[in-house]
């Protein structure tokens, strides 16, 4: 017998799989590249061709929209050196602990903030503003990435650079400034060729502004159900429960005969969720919040739609109630058809969605791996239940929130499809349209496949960016919060 | 520096398990005390409720002249070595042993000297910039106790601190923990299961069985006059041999009865197990109280216990000889080492009949031979 080589029976079993992944993976895949490069559409009277990078130039060109100033080149050379020196030194400063950052960051937030408010104080001049904004950022991201001083303290030499770490964000906001003092007049001659795409590419950013909101709800659901509740003896436990459902009973039918059938219902259901929660503990609850999670999307979706509903949804119909009562004349906002409220409808949607779904349930997962010892040194330490969670629970979880941040950044990027099918029809004003919708939109609308292939490859190297940064720069950071 | 003093503690879990029933023990200032039991025994429990890691259910618990049963765990100047380390993972050795005084506001300076003070005592400065898993366990160990130490508490509480190491590396802690206390000279309260860990370190130790303390008192002392049957055989590595038997008179003088052999009590021994003559009892022999030889203490006709020879293990000057009669199938003896000896033959053993113990049978017969025994 070979050992090193396997038998030709063990290609034999895997070959299903392997097949099946050629066909339905590889091969469409393929298929997708190759359209991302022809004009291939589903009109008739369009006749395939190969039609090289013009899909591509044309999702992320740019065009002259008016006559460009002429701008020595030296200059963006100039602040490109300079730009690429402070991104390499900012690295380098965090990886090399380098001290002091906390000091020069503060500084320079502080410089910012002067600026931002003297030159809005005095002529709102957007050069200004933009210096301010540009040095309180880097201020702040050197300041949170600074390490505390007792690292330092434990090199060798006690050395003490104020400000050392904060160089490299003053050179990316020099050059950033540089680079907008020069490239104004160039940028406002130039328009992208295709603004729609950059469009969807912001809004799909926008909506995932509600990820961390929903990790931090995971997290917070977690601590909150991952200990039991004292809810006493068993016999206690079942009478309370008893009790909870004849309420629940009682409360549903007094308000049917009160003519309040909805607020009944309600009622009701909260007399049954205690009465769960006695019986079960923390079980019950555990299961409540995952209920969206394995209840259709699209079903939950249509749920939502008639809440936000403008005229008979229960939220604005709930502040028109508060507005009479309180004597004014309230209305809602127009959820789902303005474009100032589309979009945060759809996050706090996802949030809710999200908040007691498969992250809570790997934050349990997570939480119920920190060491009992450690929790116990701690304590005697001297550590409260803030420094505990701080120190101790936090950065154990550190694994687990790296793992769902990436996750859902994915799925953030990739997402939005069902709610603009479902909900907005990525409307009003393409306000909630993302680049997955967008890519719908170009197949099933222009029937353009090979500009649709192009858009989903571009989002294929947006995502695959974000994770491999995600990798490199990620793990490191969220040990030390 | 404190005495640590508990008094009829008893601790119930859910389910009314009794872990502890009302323990009195005084740990006197600068003692290092052990407890010791097998697991089970409420000896961790005992230590966690004087941590204020698990609450009391009845009796007190002062700390110096404190009562500290409502006191959170961190205000009862204590400090605490576990089993596994429990080291933060992702703080530096440094922090590791700084975090405890950050938490409390102590100067930088102050803070900074201290460590390095710590770490100077136990020989870890080298390490002070490294992550706990860069350590070994030995390492790791000795920057647990460091992380205890640097905090100055009235009382160090251990537990089971060494029984993640190897048994070379526990040796060697085991004697470094003995100097630690030498030079810091700190109330110490310090659990283990190790018999021999406790016998080494312990100015006194503790046994305990089913959340009650057998008996208290010095390594030897406990040794030499275990108060009951448990304690006798705890203690001791080969453990001791237990023969059932009868106390008879035989003309002047008190017999054992085993069975197949017959010794005679000492005089002191017949004096305090006198009025048991006629009744069942257990003998109590150590290994090391057994020889082949009939030579010295173990001179004498009426001291002899023919038996069949099993498996024989030198150990270099001693040799252990598992031994059986007709009766006892598991006897251990520890002789001094003679060539040419095989298993499968017929022997007589020699007791050495000032160093038995008569219990009272039952599996925790109180030692009849020792005159508080009965206490």
């Amino acid at each position: 017998m070979n050992k090193r080589f396997p038998q030709p029976a063990v290609f034999g079993f895997l070959l299903p799989n392997f097949l099946g992944f050629l066909v339905f993976t590889l091969l469409p895949i393929g298929l997708s590249l190759y359209m991302a490069f022809t004009n291939w559409s589903l009109r008739p009277q369009v006749g395939l061709e190969f039609v090289g990078l013009r899909n591509f130039q044309r999702l992320l060109g740019i065009r002259q929209v008016a006559a460009a100033p002429q701008i020595p080149a030296g200059w963006y050379i100039l602040a490109g050196v300079v730009l690429l020196a402070g991104l390499v030194g900012y690295l380098w400063a965090n990886v090399a602990h380098w001290a002091g950052t906390k000091i020069g960051g503060t500084v320079m937030a502080a410089v910012g903030v002067v600026t931002v408010s003297a030159s809005a104080a005095t002529a709102p001049s957007q050069g200004l503003i933009l210096a301010g904004l540009i040095a309180l950022v880097c201020g702040l991201a050197s300041m949170l990435s600074g390490r505390s001083p007792h690292v330092a303290a434990q090199r060798e030499g006690n050395a003490w650079r104020p400000g050392a770490g904060t160089i490299p964000a003053l050179l990316v906001a020099a050059a950033a400034l540089v680079l907008w003092r020069t490239n104004a007049a160039v940028w406002s001659a130039h328009a992208p060729r295709d603004e729609r795409f950059w469009q969807y590419f912001y809004n799909t950013v926008y909506l995932m502004l509600g990820i961390p909101v929903s990790i931090l709800g995971s997290l917070g659901l977690a601590l909150l159900l991952s200990n039991a509740l004292p809810t006493g003896s068993a016999g206690r436990r079942m009478g309370g429960a008893a009790l909870c459902l004849l309420g629940g009973g009682v409360t549903l039918a007094l308000m049917w005969l009160g003519g309040m059938p909805d607020l009944g219902v309600v009622g009701g259901l909260l007399w049954l969720m205690a009465a769960l929660g006695l019986a079960f503990n923390v079980v019950s609850f555990r299961t409540i919040y995952y209920l969206p999670t394995f209840t259709a999307g699209v079903a939950l979706m249509i749920l939502w739609k008639a809440i936000y509903n403008t005229k008979t949804g229960p939220i604005n119909v709930a502040i028109a109630a508060l507005g009479d009562w309180l004597g004014f004349s309230w209305a809602g906002p127009n959820w789902l058809g303005s474009t100032a409220w589309a979009k945060p409808s759809l996050m706090i949607m996802g949030v809710w969605t999200a908040i007691g779904g498969t992250n809570m349930l790997l934050y349990l997962a997570a939480l119920s791996n920190v060491p009992q010892d450690l929790l116990d040194a701690a304590e005697v330490d001297g550590a409260g239940r803030w420094a505990r969670f701080r120190h101790v629970v936090w950065p154990q979880l550190a694994p687990t929130t790296f793992f769902i941040s990436v996750m859902s950044i994915i799925g953030g990027l990739q997402g939005g499809f069902e709610q603009a099918r479902v909900m907005t029809q990525g409307g009003p004003a393409g306000s909630t349209t993302t680049l997955s919708y967008y890519v719908y939109l170009k197949l099933f609308q222009d029937l353009d496949l090979g500009y649709a292939s192009a858009i989903s490859w571009i989002l294929f190297a947006f995502i695959f960016v974000a994770t491999i940064l995600n990798w490199r720069f990620g793990k490191g950071l969220e040990v030390e919060l | 520096m404190a005495e640590v003093v508990l008094e009829r503690v008893t601790k119930v879990f859910e389910g009314n398990v009794v872990a502890v029933n009302a323990l009195d023990l005084v740990i006197r200032d600068r003692e290092f005390v052990v407890l010791v039991g097998p697991s089970g025994c409420g000896k961790s429990t005992t230590l966690r409720m004087v941590a204020g890691l698990e609450e009391t259910t009845e009796g007190v618990i002062r700390i110096g002249d404190r009562v500290v049963n409502r006191v959170a765990p961190k205000d009862r100047d204590i400090a605490m070595v576990f089993q596994n380390y429990a080291l933060y993972p992702h703080m530096s050795v440094y922090r590791n042993l700084a975090f405890g005084l950050s938490l409390r506001r102590t100067p930088k300076a102050e803070i900074d000297r201290r460590v390095r003070e710590a770490a100077s005592i136990l020989g870890i400065e080298p390490l002070l910039g490294r992550k706990p898993r860069a350590l070994s366990g030995g390492q790791r160990q000795r920057v647990a106790v460091g992380r205890a130490i640097v905090r100055q508490p009235a009382a160090f509480l251990f537990d089971e601190p060494l029984s993640n190491l190897d048994a070379k590396l526990r040796v060697e802690m085991r004697a470094e923990l003995k100097r630690l206390h030498h030079r810091l000279q700190t109330t110490t309260l310090y659990v283990t299961h190790d018999q021999e860990e406790a016998m080494t370190l312990g100015d006194r130790i503790v046994v305990m069985k089913d959340g009650i303390v057998q008996q208290v008192g010095g390594p030897l002392d406990v040794y030499n006059r275990p108060v009951n049957r448990f304690v006798a055989g705890f203690l001791g590595t080969p453990p001791m041999n237990f023969f059932a038997g009868k106390l008879v008179r035989r003309g002047d003088g008190l017999w054992f009865d085993e069975g197949s052999g017959a010794f005679r009590l000492s005089a002191a021994q017949a004096e305090a197990v006198g009025e048991w003559a006629g009744r069942e009892a257990v003998l109590g022999v150590r290994p090391e109280a057994m020889s082949l030889s009939a030579e010295g203490r173990f001179a004498g006709s009426d001291n002899a216990l023919p038996v069949r020879l099993g498996v024989v293990e030198p150990l270099g000057e001693k040799m252990d000889l598992y031994a059986s009669t007709q009766r006892h199938p598991h006897i251990v003896a520890r002789v001094d080492a003679a060539e040419g000896l095989s298993g499968g033959r017929d022997a007589e053993l020699r007791i050495d009949l000032s160093r038995v113990h008569v219990f009272a049978p039952g599996e925790q017969g109180e030692n009849l031979s020792v005159p508080d025994g009965r206490a």
